[in-house]
């Protein structure tokens, strides 16, 4: 089920928020965890299994663990974990393209296997291997019910879409959290917020992105309104889900971390993967990075180390060799950022901003595109074009360029500002504004729900 | 790697006032008040089959089966069916078009555009038309005259009138001299309404006005009055001209909704006492109204107002009176509907829509048997998905 559908927005999210908060605590955790599996359920029952084994198989590994933790062969159980959990994320998501990949490579005819990929897969298994490992570091404390374990896998607000919400985060409010009028409010508009960003801003940018990248001959006007909008459809399609996340989360009486903090604004590379899927970000460096020795072992082996956890990172996002250059180029700028770009950029404020963000677009030309001579092709029209204008970029200005606009301001923190400044300048007309424009929100976004068909999921592959 | 810049998730901190509670308050009824309100609406309500504003069948209630809850399928159809029987619906059709009108400020919706006199345009780049050689045969075949009167369609005379912005990729005048070329090539005589202009067609509607139709005939009995000078054109009484007291808002408003179709049409007519003595005939039965004003006096916006005339298409349908014109064989679609009543007062008429006519129809054996003097194709430039159809029965 998608946050943007009429079936949740409608039916499941009354029931389940009345519901839950209409129940005694001692069943509220039960309440979720069915209402969780039910959603994971909708539209794919049968990975539901799936997810339930990846589950109890953690249980156990972290039940081993604490059991174990100062015996040698404790480490034996971690390397299981981590063989079982990325087994089971590669059986589903890459065995396609590992052997489409060597027959390519090697001319071989082996057999490759048609194997559907379970929605939210790469979130639930990064969160799973989370849970053993904070138990591991005594990060957290280990679930004893498995029940509990299961609802901070499935619960269902972060679960197919991020954020990867780590256990440590959450494993005190598993038990003991307290869900406020406050925070319920707070929630309700954070949502609400997110929904507008997917079903306004997102949809309307990704049907300029998807108009263009289907037309041939771009000029070079187009091709940088398409990617421009395939930039911004991503950001505000990726942090709506997040925004909702973190809502409904607070609705809950659960506090998830902060996942985007405007990343179109960064100064280089390094600050963009700061402000840009923070928690996955963190997962890669607390997870992979730090182990693997950081910053802590000698030069070249901190660019090994780097270069291992983008490649993982472009990876982590498809099944495809487009998304491993799309880390390995971000590897690549942060390398040089480490060794003397950063220093440079950081005399240059505006420069580096603008350098950043050019980077980064044709980062999500990689990204966008399903082959690389595709994508050679758009940063050809991007930079060497044929033609600098065309009609088809006129339209594009004439019909969309309104909401492009306003995708613009609103990837920038002025928005929130100027937002803030009337809430504090203004005393209750403010806060009215504050709470009342939510409700006009949720009308525009319903609204743009009913009315189009172009509501795509673009996390189907993660 | 470079830490976040911020990890803390935020403690929502408590309400500075009474106020403001009130207000949080407010917020989490409304929240809850909207989402119910629409939920429940949507499931006690009685089931709608079609939706007038968006011209489709509405999906219907799903009974699961274990085969399609497992494959997902079921789910996939419930969903569906939820949205389309939305409580509100089109209301937040509505909604959403303003925004897109009046916030974003996009001419275009669904691939119309809003000329600034209030006319929707719809303009299509396509590929060439064929003519097939069925025409041809059929032509030869008939053993009678065959004419084409090929009206431009309304975005033929937008383009010609340079009403269509430069920057809109569009066609239609290339594929509307193509296809008039190649009816010329299979041997039928082209009737030319080029002579029409953007007022003689709906602002809202992709189908002509009452002028546009008279028009039209008034070419038709023209060109064919000169091989056939039985044919001779009957005035009309402009007194009786009638005007809809509802406005009209027809195909192009309901893909554009009335944020763009702000002005609407008034459907004009003339009344049945000018066509006396026409016995129209369809589904086995005589005495059919040639004009049915339930139409006109229909409720709600996006009604099909343009049924006025013989109360929309049919298959076959016949049209006689005591003239002493010829008999004319005529093929058409619903273009032809309003120019039907003035060329049944100066002919006696059998007209066929093959888009619902048997599929072993046989135009030519059809001209034969019921002896015509001539064939006519009544239609406008946009039928180039009409071509597979006529491959058949011509």
């Amino acid at each position: 089920m998608l946050f943007s559908s009429t079936i949740f927005l409608f039916l499941f999210l009354p029931i389940v928020l009345l519901v839950y908060h209409l129940l005694p605590r001692t069943f509220r955790n039960g309440w979720l965890l069915v209402a969780s599996l039910f959603f994971y359920a909708w539209g794919e029952p049968r990975f539901v299994l799936l997810m339930l084994t990846s589950i109890l198989i953690n249980y156990l590994f972290a039940l081993a663990v604490h059991t174990y933790r100062m015996r040698i062969g404790v480490k034996w159980i971690m390397f299981s974990m981590i063989v079982v959990n990325l087994g089971l994320l590669g059986w589903f998501k890459y065995s396609g393209f590992f052997v489409t990949s060597i027959n390519e490579t090697f001319q071989t005819t082996l057999f490759v296997p048609e194997v559907v990929l379970p929605i939210g897969i790469s979130f639930f298994t990064f969160q799973a291997m989370s849970y053993v490992i904070d138990v591991y570091r005594q990060a957290g404390q280990v679930q004893k019910n498995p029940l509990d374990l299961a609802l901070y896998i499935a619960l269902f607000p972060q679960l197919i879409a991020g954020p990867i919400v780590r256990y440590e985060t959450v494993a005190d409010e598993i038990n003991h959290r307290q869900e406020t009028l406050p925070e319920f409010a707070q929630g309700v508009r954070r949502f609400i917020i997110g929904l507008s960003k997917k079903l306004i801003l997102a949809n309307g940018c990704g049907q300029v992105a998807d108009a263009v990248f289907n037309m041939k001959d771009l000029s070079m006007g187009l091709a940088w309104i398409g990617i421009i909008a395939y930039a911004l459809q991503i950001y505000f399609d990726f942090s709506g889900y997040s925004d909702m996340a973190i809502g409904l989360g607070l609705m809950f009486g659960f506090h998830f971390l902060e996942n985007f903090n405007y990343p179109y604004i960064s100064k280089s590379v390094s600050e963009f993967w700061r402000r840009w899927h923070i928690s996955l970000g963190s997962w890669f460096r607390d997870y992979v990075y730090i182990p693997l020795g950081g910053n802590r072992v000698s030069p070249w082996k901190q660019y090994r180390n780097l270069g291992i956890v983008w490649m993982l990172t472009g990876l982590w996002h498809g099944a495809s060799w487009t998304f491993v250059a799309w880390g390995a180029y971000y590897g690549l700028w942060i390398m040089l950022e480490k060794a003397f770009l950063g220093k440079i950029l950081a005399r240059v404020p505006v420069l580096a901003t603008i350098w950043t963000l050019v980077l980064v677009l044709v980062g999500w030309v990689f990204f966008r595109s399903t082959t690389f001579p595709e994508a050679v092709t758009y940063i050809q029209a991007m930079f060497v074009p044929d033609v600098l204008w065309d009609d088809r970029a006129s339209y594009q200005v004439v019909q969309n360029g309104v909401i492009l606009a306003l995708a613009c301001l609103a990837a920038t923190p002025i928005p929130k500002r100027i937002g803030e400044w009337v809430v504090r300048s203004s005393g209750q007309i403010g806060q009215t504004l504050q709470y009342g424009y939510a409700m006009v929100l949720l009308f525009l976004a319903t609204s743009a729900l009913v009315a189009s068909t172009f509501n795509p999921f673009i996390y189907f592959r993660f | 790697m470079a830490q976040p810049i911020e990890r803390e998730s935020k403690i929502v901190s408590q309400p500075s006032s009474s106020f403001e509670r009130t207000m949080m308050w407010l917020t989490t009824i409304s929240f809850f008040v909207i989402l119910m309100t629409i939920g429940i609406g949507t499931i006690i309500r009685e089931d709608r089959v079609s939706s007038q504003l968006e011209n489709r069948a509405l999906a219907q209630a799903v009974k699961p089966t274990v085969q399609g809850v497992i494959s997902g399928d079921d789910m996939v159809k419930m969903e569906s069916y939820f949205t389309d029987q939305l409580l509100l619906r089109g209301t937040f059709v509505e909604m959403q078009a303003r925004l897109s009108k009046n916030v974003l400020r996009q001419p275009f919706r669904n691939g119309i555009y809003t000329a600034e006199d209030g006319y929707l345009i719809e303009p299509s780049q396509a590929a060439q038309p064929i003519v097939p050689d069925a025409f041809r045969q059929f032509t030869q075949e008939v053993d009678r005259p065959v004419y084409f009167a090929l009206a431009p369609s309304k975005t033929v005379v937008a383009e010609r009138d340079g009403i269509i912005p430069d920057y809109v990729a569009s066609n239609a005048i290339q594929r509307h001299k193509t296809m008039q070329a190649g009816f010329t090539k299979a041997g039928i005589t082209s009737i030319s309404l080029d002579r029409l202009q953007l007022s003689d067609y709906f602002k809202t509607d992709h189908h002509w006005n009452i002028d546009g139709a008279y028009q039209a005939y008034d070419e038709i009995v023209r060109t064919i009055g000169k091989t056939e000078p039985a044919l001779k054109k009957v005035e009309v009484n402009p007194g009786s001209k009638r005007s809809s007291e509802h406005p009209y808002f027809g195909s192009l408003a309901r893909k554009t909704t009335l944020a763009y179709a702000s002005t609407g049409d008034t459907i004009e007519y003339y009344g049945a006492d000018q066509f006396k003595g026409i016995d129209v005939c369809y589904d086995n039965t005589c005495g059919q109204p040639l004009i049915d004003k339930k139409f006109i006096k229909e409720e709600g916006d996006y009604a099909d107002r343009y049924e006025v005339f013989m109360r929309g298409n049919h298959g076959i349908l016949s049209m006689t009176s005591k003239t002493k014109g010829p008999k004319l064989l005529v093929l058409k679609d619903s273009f032809a509907n309003p120019v039907l009543p003035f060329l049944a007062r100066s002919a006696n008429l059998e007209v066929v829509d093959v888009r619902y006519v048997n599929k072993d129809f046989d135009a030519s054996e059809f001209a034969k048997q019921q002896n015509v003097d001539a064939v006519l194709f009544l239609h406008n430039s946009n039928i180039a998905g009409l071509m597979k159809t006529y491959q058949q029965k011509l």
